[in-house]
């Protein structure tokens, strides 16, 4: 019998309605459904149990202590110790840091440059490298350096080894926060580290320091900041400012001028007896004569002089910012001089003597430190890096002219970035949270203070721990350095404090710090590595003998007589951490990109009036240049820009938060002009549609 | 309709019905066997309870299929004489590996199944919704839906349901369940 | 109090101090971190991006300091326009928590909660979630990851919340609703946010929501929000009321 096609439709015919009566359809209909919720490629996180470790943060100097969730070996999130006795919590930066090991910045392992590329090289190979280049500077006679953004480590204790076996041993470092203490502690008669007694102080007169958004240890700001009176002196709206009792807006540069016509009405309106050097620096810079020069009406100066001399005591800082940088030496020497004349050195709620962090080898070396401003242009051979971030910006246009032709530089640092990249041999270190580290007493701080964070995770394989480094270098070079490593030497200054026998220690337990009774120093370390602290004993505040620090001559005359130039100022700035050498978390586009609560680099903000006279519209696209470089940005006017200036950020890098990236906004940084000081605070800029 | 006609439709019929009901779930599970062969008559015999391999941490935290530091306690050396223990402690406990297990039970990623407050506060018995299982002398074929990729032996939600809606009103939210 | 809660439930909610928050964003970094929302592709903007908790800054002119503004979902009443507009029944407010629950996979992403949201809380998955470098290993399995076309918001942190029911329950606790914290609230360095059982008389939460000062952003929709905002400065209470009247003016 043949098969016709009736007899093939029926038998389908039949096989759906059988269909009907079995569960495929509905089946199939359910689990497509399903499989289009599926999204394989979506990741599931591993369960596991739940830990939470001990951590300090170290991306920027504050050091704020950490507790971090683990799901089995994996770092899931990080909580701030809010508890911590010198002040706690957590910034968006340190709530993130368990995600910088896995960064997509993060360097794999030591690598030389071949031409445009990196190569991936065995670490004695990197090594190698390092100590051919030594050698070849030694031949030279140019000079080796290491720049250490974070000393008083022993990290930095290990350089200072290494370079003190070198004839030719430079070891530098960059003005921080504290650089107005720091200023004033040069010019003790027994010099002594400074911080302020905030909790005591009546009114902060910050010149440019970020002091409420991330300065000191942000905690104890947090604390103090009920009863304290800040007058924010900035060239722009800066968050501070925004944050501030009052905002004083100068023009950039004027922070010296205004220093010393503050300290110029004090001193006519006190009667103190100074002496003659400080009569004569405050020469030329009374209200009338001063308020062009800092770019603030001379009753508004008067009036912030009385006010301070009511609200007394009062402090004076400046330091400088993360994206704009250090202020010029001569314009701290002008804040501190501010702070003497104010009365405020040497007395409760000012500033105050506090001791040294204890520690063998810290501090007592025979390689003395250099500031980056002072080293002489073209004289460095070997520039070594190392990985310690500070959370400031560091251009490379204040590098390069220290560099002898051919200079060899090699990067410690464990991420990508733009110093990386300038770099012959990287050597990354290990990254948060994979490596030893400290705590040490931040800007200000008014009693030393030490901790200790251990590793959380595992380092990965291709990291060189800093202090391993230095040791290999050491052998290649044929130079003694000790045979401790980081662990060992850690320990070795926590027993050192521990034989000190002051201050007290506080371990960290679930409820909170508490005293721990007398340990032993093996106690002491293992309180440390749980999480704990060293605070030291406080000392009373006592009057401090120094003589007035003052600025040079010739700053005085440019101050006076400033010279005309053209263009607008660029106003560069960053949040603390954000402009360094180690990138923020993608998740920080939460903050800089999908909300405007902090203005990214791709934007360039100007005043209203600045705009109209070149034309430029809010949003349009434009092009900033320097003589140095030129990036792009989006223009944003802003009202509460005082005119003929463009902020800036320089941070975060859009690389950072996009690697990859072919915008060509890259943020002030590659804009900026280094003066010989190692400031880039003159850089003017030329913008025009682009 | 002929005669003819009606055996070709009763014939789709009885095709469609024996695939539909036969064929497909064959097809549309991808089976496979567990890595080892476990026996948990065999532990339950030795003394083991349910709990002592999947305990319930006192966070509320439910252990599930234990790692191979649980296996490790009393399989550090062979305990018994079987070819597939011999492979436990060769393969995983020596190197520490852990063993790749098929859950059957694994909840869709979006499910949240509170062990701790049904079995601490419920006193519901483990079999009541595993079964069996805990007496089987040796773990079933795992079989996979090719198209969902979920376990067959998958609780489903309805089955939640019927429970909840019963006797607990107040807990159908869809925040109880779901994360 | 709503006729289906039973005595052992609770009513969540935020108090949330402007005067103490500095706008440094903490908050709504750790909400990002906890809750697996993934950092944006390099064409999301701040229309476009996910930002379940975000903090907008308030200026004035004349004013000195500028005043932040934290935003997440207010977890509103019964009247919450996000569950009335839904077809797909992919949100409700859960009546023994009061937590308004999002459960994206049912969520077909039609975006209509978006719109009836007076506080635009809501964000939706315009992209696929890609998680760059291995950052996918710092996900939190606590909480599921969202495909793109779907909206998600706050939770309040509900997980926690269950793993807080499931520790009650392991220990041998009662059934009361228990404390709990979410992200944002254990993120803030100033301690501006305050969390817990609004019903509860005896709770910091509490005690706040009703002092007098505390109001609730666009009060007069009758939202019924459970998250309550303090501030002493007028102009920033009359901002948070709608009423710019000119001379306010909000960033985002």
């Amino acid at each position: 019998m043949l098969l016709t096609r009736r007899d093939v439709l029926w038998s389908l015919g039949g096989g759906l309605a059988g269909a009907a009566f079995t569960p495929v359809p509905w089946k199939l209909l359910d689990d497509v459904a399903i499989w289009t919720q599926r999204r394989h490629s979506l990741p599931v996180p591993p369960r596991g149990e739940v830990t939470y470790r001990p951590a300090a943060c170290t991306l920027c100097p504050a050091g704020c202590a950490l507790r971090v969730r683990c799901v089995g070996p994996r770092p899931v999130a990080v909580s701030g110790e809010v508890r911590h006795p010198l002040g706690g919590g957590a910034c968006a930066l340190g709530l993130t840091v368990h995600h910088l090991a896995g960064h997509p910045l993060r360097l794999a392992g030591p690598s030389v440059r071949a031409g445009e590329r990196w190569e991936s090289v065995a670490l004695e190979a990197a090594v190698g490298g390092v100590a051919r280049a030594v050698a070849a500077a030694r031949a030279a006679g140019t000079r080796v350096m290491v720049l250490d953004r974070r000393p008083g480590r022993v990290v930095s204790a290990a350089w200072r080894d290494l370079l003190a076996s070198l004839p030719q041993g430079l070891y530098a470092t960059v003005a921080g926060e504290g650089e107005t203490l720091a200023t004033l502690q040069g010019a003790l008669a027994r010099p002594a580290p400074l911080g302020i007694d905030l909790e005591k102080t009546r009114a902060l007169v910050s010149f440019g320091a970020p002091v409420l958004e991330g300065w000191g240890r942000p905690g104890r700001m947090l604390a103090a900041r009920r009863g304290l009176r800040v007058v924010q002196v900035d060239a722009w709206r800066s968050p501070s400012a925004a944050l501030a009792d009052e905002w004083v807006s100068i023009v950039p540069g004027g922070e010296g001028p205004l220093a010393l016509a503050l300290a110029h009405v004090i001193v006519r309106d006190t009667g103190d007896r100074v002496g003659e050097d400080v009569r004569s620096a405050l020469r030329g810079f009374s209200p009338r004569e001063a308020a062009p020069l800092a770019g603030v009406e001379p009753d508004g100066i008067e009036r912030l002089a009385q006010a301070l001399v009511r609200h007394a005591p009062a402090v004076a800082i400046g330091g400088g910012d993360p994206g704009a940088g250090p202020l010029p030496r001569d314009a701290e020497r002008a804040i501190a001089l501010l702070d003497l004349v104010l009365g405020s050195v040497g007395r409760e709620g000012g500033i105050v003597a506090r001791r040294p962090v204890p520690g063998a080898g810290a501090e007592a070396t025979a390689v003395p430190r250099i500031a980056l401003g002072d080293v002489p242009a073209g004289s460095v051979g070997v520039l070594l890096l190392d990985g310690g971030d500070d959370g400031r910006a560091l251009p490379w246009a204040v590098l390069r002219p220290l560099l002898a032709p051919k200079a060899f530089v090699a990067s410690l640092s464990p991420f990508d970035g733009v110093l990386a990249r300038q770099a012959d041999v990287l050597v990354p270190a290990p990254a948060p949270l994979e490596a030893w580290d400290e705590v040490l007493p931040t800007a200000g701080a008014s009693v030393a203070s030490y901790a200790v964070s251990a590793p959380v995770v595992p380092a990965a394989p291709g990291a060189t721990d800093t202090v391993a480094f230095v040791r290999v270098l050491a052998s290649a070079l044929g130079v003694e350095v000790g045979e401790a490593t980081h662990e060992e030497r850690l320990r070795e200054r926590v027993a050192a404090i521990h034989a000190t026998g002051r201050g007290r220690l506080l371990t960290r337990g679930e409820g909170g710090y508490a005293e721990a009774p007398a340990p032993g120093a093996d106690g002491a370390w293992e309180a440390l590595v749980a999480g704990g602290c060293w605070i030291d004993d406080e000392t009373k505040p006592e009057a401090l003998d120094l003589r007035p620090p003052l600025p040079d001559a010739e700053a005085l005359r440019k101050w006076r007589k400033p010279a005309p130039a053209e263009g607008l100022r660029l106003v560069a700035f960053a949040a603390r951490g954000t402009a360094g050498t180690t990138p923020p978390s993608p998740l920080l586009t939460k903050l800089y990109q999908e909300s405007d609560l902090r203005p990214a680099a791709t934007t360039a903000a100007m005043g209203p009036a600045t705009a109209e006279r070149l034309g430029l519209a809010d949003g349009q696209p434009v092009h900033i240049e320097t003589p140095g470089g030129g990036v792009r940005a989006a223009l944003r006017i802003d009202p509460t820009l005082p005119p003929d200036r463009v902020a800036l950020a320089a941070g975060p890098e859009p690389t950072a938060l996009h690697p990859g990236t072919k915008s060509r906004a890259r943020g002030a940084l590659p804009l900026v002009e280094a003066a010989a000081d190692g400031t880039w605070r003159e850089t003017r800029v030329r913008v025009r549609e682009a | 309709m002929t005669r003819r006609t009606l055996a070709f439709f009763v014939a789709g019929l009885a095709f469609a019905l024996a695939f539909g009901w036969l064929g497909f779930p064959r097809l549309l599970f991808a089976r496979a066997e567990q890595p080892l062969r476990f026996s948990h008559r065999t532990h339950a015999a030795a003394g083991l309870g349910c709990a002592d391999c999947h305990p319930i941490g006192e966070d509320g935290r439910f252990a599930g299929i234990p790692g191979i530091e649980n296996c490790a306690g009393c399989h550090a050396e062979p305990q018994g004489s079987s070819a597939d223990e011999k492979r436990l402690v060769e393969e995983f406990v020596t190197p520490g590996r852990e063993i790749p297990w098929r859950v059957y039970s694994r909840q869709p990623e979006n499910v949240r199944f509170p062990h701790a407050v049904h079995v601490k506060r419920g006193e519901i018995g483990c079999e009541r919704c595993h079964g069996t299982h805990g007496e089987s002398d040796a773990l079933p074929v795992h079989e996979t839906n090719r198209i969902t990729g979920y376990s067959r032996d998958l609780t489903k939600m309805s089955a939640c349901e019927s429970c909840h809606a019963g006797h607990f009103p107040e807990r159908t939210a869809c925040l109880a369940c779901h994360k | 109090m709503d006729a289906g809660r039973k005595a052992d439930g609770a009513r969540y909610g935020m108090v949330i101090d402007l005067d103490k928050c500095n706008g440094c964003g903490a908050c709504a970094v750790a909400c990002a971190v906890e809750n697996n929302v993934p950092p944006a592709p390099e064409r999301a903007n701040d229309r476009n991006g996910i930002t379940w908790m975000r903090v907008h800054r308030l200026e004035a002119r004349g004013e000195a300091r500028a005043a932040f503004l934290p935003l997440m979902c207010q977890h509103c009443g019964e009247k919450t326009p996000c569950v009335s507009v839904c077809p797909q029944n992919a949100v409700e407010v859960d009546p023994a928590t009061g937590i308004v629950a999002q459960i994206p996979v049912r969520c077909l992403g039609c975006r209509y909660c978006m719109a009836a949201c007076p506080y635009h809380a809501r964000s939706f998955n315009w992209w696929d979630p890609d998680w760059p470098g291995r950052l996918a290993d710092t996900l939190n399995p606590e909480v599921s990851t969202r495909t793109r076309g779907v909206v998600e918001k706050c939770t309040f942190c509900s997980h926690r919340l269950q793993a807080a029911q499931d520790a009650q329950a392991a220990s041998g606790g009662g059934t009361k609703a228990p404390e709990y914290t979410p992200a944002c609230v254990g993120a803030c360095p100033a301690g501006a946010i305050v969390f817990g059982d609004l019903d509860d008389p005896e709770s910091e939460v509490a005690r706040l929501a009703n002092a007098p000062g505390s109001f609730r952003l666009l009060e007069r929709l009758g939202t019924g929000a459970k998250v309550h905002y303090r501030t002493g400065r007028d102009w920033v209470r009359r901002l948070a009321d709608g009423r710019a009247e000119g001379d306010g003016r909000t960033h985002g």
